[in-house]
């Protein structure tokens, strides 16, 4: 058994410690059975997360460990406002932040980052899409052609 | 260091998708890319109740949408609903409700194409027979009385039924119920999925000015804004009723499931005299709306002075309520009405469908996009109804 207290160490993939409590680290599933299969002692590594990357993610753990549990009303919407300033990130933050989340298995995370990208797209044409995202359209001609027949109405 | 969007693994895709609330938005998710298009299915079963698209009288075989939120119309074919001797007796869930110059009741949904048959016309209850050859007398009814009369194929179209209501998306839920409004006596008549015929509801008669279906029960409401709730889910329908004390004013009711409260919508209607050089004609309009809501220690219905973000969706369809922020090109705080007494301004040669946006905040009235005031349609076409599209 563990004590609260306990510090962990995380491994970042280019090989940056980062020092974090055990309740916040425990934010991510990933990591706490990690930590419940005894094998934390010599610091997590975590090969698919950069430095950049996870001293994000240990803010919001930490950032949401420390939120009081209350249903206060304004504590609520402090929090929501705070999470939606920590999405206001460039895009391929975002798309780590996204990967990170579900790597970690950090279910807040996850939904915040996946409700921030749908909310982007909300509205957009798919060309307006691709653009923003800097993607290429690689469908086949065929395929295309379905695509336009499926839904003639919704790009009218 | 580029990333690539596109080598989003298939869960997180599913994830973000499933943040989408408008069709049209999902539909669109699904046309960027190969690897998108394929990670998430080809009809969404997650997507909450769309803002109504308003169907517009047919064009040979396709039918028009004018859409709200783009301010455009679309246009599906759609050769079940377009042909002229077509009666739609409601809206549902994102599924029409058919009638024609047969017994037969089809549901048909309009996005999906997907189609089904109640039980038809000749099997209600005060149905005695059904006989194609008896010419102008095909069906043979009786009253509650007991006096027998006869109606011919357009008059049980046109008559019959004032409105259907199902209880859930065929689609979604295969123990569906469906209840229809009898016009003339004001009776409930209720069938399930699979069943061969229409029963009526007992105790049922007159609770016929709307009847809506909400978790489970369905509620109707008859001319003094006094409730039924109906329990059809068991051998033999169960009822109860809301005695609230009596409204007397106004023409038509409505009841709408608003979130968690019930609300009862009253319609004021004026007789409006226009002299045209060749001929003078009536016509209803709608004057204004009064909104209330129930409270159940009482019971009573409570004024609303304001539906804030929400909208009202009244007509023909299956009523509903929506929150204006969910969507764009709508207000909340409306009525948006399409007429459904149609039969009583269908004289004359010359019609106003008496359908527009009514505003709470000042009692005015503005017209749809798609329908300025003084648009006449020369021969008479079904109303304008609102449906919900719904992908499945």
């Amino acid at each position: 058994m563990s004590s609260s207290g306990r510090k962990i160490i995380l491994k970042s993939s280019d090989r940056e410690s980062f020092e974090v409590d055990e309740a916040v680290a425990l934010e991510s599933q990933t990591i706490k059975h990690v930590i419940e299969d005894d094998c934390a002692d010599n610091g997590i590594p975590l090969p698919n997360v950069t430095s950049k990357i996870l001293a994000k993610v240990i803010e919001y753990c930490k950032k949401h460990v420390e939120a009081p549990k209350t249903d206060d009303r304004t504590a609520e919407d402090e929090l929501k406002s705070w999470d939606a300033d920590f999405v206001k990130v460039d895009r391929a933050t975002l798309f780590d932040l996204i990967l990170a989340a579900n790597y970690l298995h950090i279910k807040g995370l996850l939904d915040l980052t996946c409700q921030t990208v749908a909310d982007m797209i909300k509205g957009m044409t798919p060309e307006e899409i691709r653009r923003t995202f800097n993607m290429r359209d690689d469908f086949t001609p065929e395929e295309e052609e379905d695509v336009r027949r499926e839904n003639q109405w919704a790009f009218e | 260091m580029r990333v690539d969007w596109t080598k989003l693994p298939p869960e997180l895709l599913e994830s973000i998708s499933g943040n989408l609330k408008i069709y049209t938005d999902y539909l669109r998710f699904r046309a960027v890319c190969r690897s998108w298009r394929s990670s998430i299915p080809k009809i969404p079963f997650h997507l909450p109740p769309q803002l109504p698209w308003l169907m517009l009288p047919p064009s040979q075989s396709h039918r028009a949408f004018y859409d709200l939120s783009t301010n455009k119309v679309r246009f599906l074919s759609l050769p079940e609903s377009s042909n002229p001797n077509k009666r739609h007796c409601g809206s549902s869930h994102g599924w029409l409700i058919i009638l024609d110059e047969s017994p037969s009741i089809l549901l048909l949904n309009p996005l999906s194409r997907a189609k089904l048959h109640l039980p038809p016309l000749s099997s209600f209850p005060n149905v005695d027979s059904f006989n194609y050859s008896a010419i102008g007398k095909e069906y043979s009814l009786r009253y509650p009385s007991g006096g027998r009369y006869t109606r011919n194929l357009r008059q049980m179209r046109d008559s019959f039924i004032k409105k259907m209501v199902l209880s859930a998306n065929p689609s979604k839920d295969l123990n569906f119920v469906a209840i229809a409004i009898l016009n003339q006596t004001g009776e409930l008549a209720y069938c399930k999925n699979g069943d061969e015929s229409w029963c009526f509801i007992e105790g049922a008669q007159f609770y016929s000015e709307d009847v809506i279906y909400c978790k489970g029960l369905c509620y109707a409401v008859n001319k003094q804004g006094e409730i039924l709730i109906c329990d059809v889910r068991h051998d033999s329908p169960r009822v109860s009723f809301i005695e609230t004390p009596r409204q007397l004013s106004g023409d038509l009711q409505y009841l709408v499931n608003s979130g968690d409260e019930l609300l009862l919508v009253t319609r004021h209607l004026d007789l409006e005299f226009s002299f045209e050089p060749d001929q003078s004609y009536l016509i209803y309009r709608t004057k204004r709306f009064e909104v209330s809501r129930l409270v159940w220690s009482g019971p009573h219905w409570e004024r609303v002075e304001s539906l804030d973000d929400k909208m009202l969706f009244i007509g023909e369809n299956s009523s509903l309520s929506l929150s204006a922020s969910d969507f764009t090109g709508c207000m909340g705080n409306c009525i948006y009405f399409t007429d459904d007494y149609s039969e009583t301004n269908y004289e004359g040669a010359f019609r106003e469908h008496d359908i527009g946006i009514y505003k709470l905040w000042d009692g005015s009235i503005e017209p749809l996009p798609c329908y300025p005031r003084n648009f006449f349609f020369p021969i008479r076409w079904p109303t304008p109804l609102w449906i919900t599209p719904s992908p499945c």
